[in-house]
């Protein structure tokens, strides 16, 4: 039987990898899969959360849910504006690798 | 919500929205398809529009708790602060905005956008909205970091305050997910009931809490969530570091002490050693890192870290004095940094650099700004006749009389010192060093104004500090 716990490990398997993806990628586009992947991972727990959340009156509000309508959103916006930062990036100085850029510093 | 209740609440976050579409058709119509835009007509309405609202702040009424939103007296200060910051923000940007090879309107739109995050975040009472709200001011800003894609250094701003705002993002939300695992709701009240009344805290909620300090200290630049600063500041355009350097600021000030005095209330004890060893951590590494800086902006950015180390502290004392201490530190900050960054607007124009060469010899150049920059930096520095002495005064007699906090307080009394050494190290090229540039510095009657603004508000509430105490002890009122 698939208990909530379950639903937690993976979610905190899934974050773990979306954060080490963010530290050890190099291209820009893929740390900003790292970003979504970890955003996932919080969307994979609300939604298990709310599943498993004890009724009050004999009803459970899906709150976790619709967080999760914002989150998603919030995630495209995020992510679009990232991209065409990133367009930029490569138009100005011809590299989506972080660690070419890397003029400011100390 | 009916939308009654829900313009007694968000009334002014509803103008700021009007505002926002009126700056997009305004540019749209004046701007002939260029994408420059009219610069003239789109900052006319912003001044109106902004000025207009900050007026109307003044007219709220403390309504309560709405079902995403409240509006205490709190709220009301912080909107007051986000509409006036905002303001100052565009009246500093207008010798800065040709600078911009394009976008001028959108520029000020965004930068109303952001407002309009800000002011929803002052009302939040829930999580729902501080994520929603959070985000608005957040993107915005990632895309005004990046406003002058000519510029390798702005792009590199933009790109990395992207990627790390986006991981802060990602622990608040998962912070977020296990708060609402533990206690069913995103409302605070709720949230706060659940701590109050279990005699130990749930680890999951214990967890969530956390997180959720990774993505407020990102925004407040705490250590260790503060290295995306000296980069960001140092890159973006000079009004967007200084939006990103008062109002960025302020909101995780304002979410912190919602966190602490809401939230935690009265179980704030539990977490006064995790911020206390966060003040420390912010106060060494602000006042650190600033001495070898040679470039004004990144200087400032180090200089607000140390500053958000003294708000950390005020927040670990947790009493009603460090609220209102905060509030008072917040409005004095304001005004010494625009100014500040009001002169490097001016001074950088031929190089279109803040490197601290470009103030050596203000004092031949320009007595008038030699005398702003000055003020400025005493006052951050915290030097007696000026606000910024008082607002560290407030803070530290807070912490000392809540006796736990003795190494940091100690600390921070070292770190003033500190502190003054590198403020001074500024002032002293001002007086002391060779102009390698003698240009003549233009400055329009507006710029003057605003200078002189904020040069007689930072010496005016450091000699007749009353009315600004008793404007911020009533806005933090409602959190008690």
């Amino acid at each position: 039987m698939i208990q909530l716990e379950h639903y937690l490990y993976l979610s905190g398997l899934v974050f773990t990898l979306g954060l080490c993806g963010v530290m050890m990628r190099r291209n820009v586009i893929l740390v900003l899969m790292g970003v979504e992947i970890m955003l996932n991972a919080a969307n994979l727990a609300l939604i298990a959360f709310n599943k498993y959340m004890l009724p009050i009156d004999g009803i459970v509000e899906p709150k976790g849910q619709v967080f999760v309508f914002f989150t998603i959103a919030v995630a495209a916006a995020e992510v679009a504006v990232a991209l065409v930062i990133a367009v930029a990036l490569f138009r100005r100085l011809d590299t989506v690798n972080v660690d070419d850029v890397a003029n400011l510093r100390w | 919500m009916n939308p009654a209740e829900l313009f007694d609440i968000f009334g002014t976050e509803v103008f700021l929205a009007v505002l926002a579409l009126v700056l997009i058709v305004t540019d749209l119509l004046d701007g002939g398809g260029k994408l420059t835009g009219a610069s003239e007509k789109t900052r006319f309405v912003t001044y109106a529009g902004l000025g207009a609202i900050l007026v109307s702040t003044f007219f709220l009424e403390p309504y309560g708790d709405g079902q995403f939103g409240q509006l205490d007296s709190f709220a009301i200060f912080f909107k007051q602060f986000f509409v006036a910051t905002a303001l100052l923000v565009m009246w500093l940007a207008a010798p800065y905005e040709v600078r911009f090879p394009a976008g001028r309107g959108e520029f000020s739109m965004l930068i109303v956008f952001a407002t309009l995050g800000m002011c929803m975040l002052a009302s939040c009472n829930d999580f729902a909205t501080l994520f929603v709200g959070l985000e608005l001011v957040t993107i915005t800003l990632f895309m005004l970091a990046a406003f002058r894609p000519g510029l390798p250094r702005s792009i590199e701003a933009g790109i990395k305050f992207v990627i790390i705002g986006a991981v802060a993002a990602g622990f608040m939300v998962y912070g977020i997910a296990f708060i609402y695992g533990a206690t069913g709701s995103f409302d605070f009240a709720v949230v706060h009931d659940v701590i109050v009344s279990s005699e130990e805290m749930p680890g999951a909620l214990q967890f969530g809490l956390l997180m959720l300090l990774v993505g407020l200290g990102f925004k407040l630049g705490a250590v260790p969530f503060h290295v995306w600063i000296p980069d960001v500041y140092q890159g973006a355009p000079t009004p967007v570091t200084a939006m990103l350097s008062v109002g960025s600021k302020a909101t995780g000030v304002l979410l912190m002490m919602r966190l602490v005095y809401s939230i935690l209330g009265e179980a704030a004890g539990q977490w006064t050693a995790l911020l206390m060893g966060l003040a420390f951590l912010t106060l060494l590494m602000g006042n650190l890192g600033a001495i070898p800086q040679t470039d004004l902006k990144r200087f400032l950015g180090y200089s607000g870290i140390a500053h958000a180390g003294f708000l950390m502290l005020a927040l670990a004392t947790g009493s009603q004095d460090s609220a209102n201490a905060i509030l008072f530190y917040m409005s004095t900050y304001l005004f010494a940094n625009i100014a500040a960054f009001l002169v490097i607007v001016v001074v950088s124009r031929t190089a279109d650099n803040a490197h601290m060469d470009r103030i050596n010899g203000l004092a031949n150049r320009s007595p008038f700004l030699a005398l702003v920059l000055t003020v400025s930096m005493l006052s951050l520095a915290g030097v007696p006749p000026f606000a910024g002495f008082f607002a560290k005064f407030m803070v530290l007699r807070a912490a000392v009389d809540h006796g736990g906090l003795m190494p940091v307080v100690i600390l921070s009394l070292v770190m003033v010192v500190v502190g003054l050494y590198y403020y001074l190290c500024v002032v002293k090229r001002i007086y002391m060093r060779e102009a390698v540039d003698s240009s003549v510095l233009e400055m329009s009657g507006w710029t003057r104004g605003l200078l002189l603004l904020c040069v007689v508000v930072m010496f005016l509430f450091g000699i007749y500090q009353s009315p600004l105490v008793d404007f911020a002890r009533a806005g933090a009122a409602s959190l008690f």
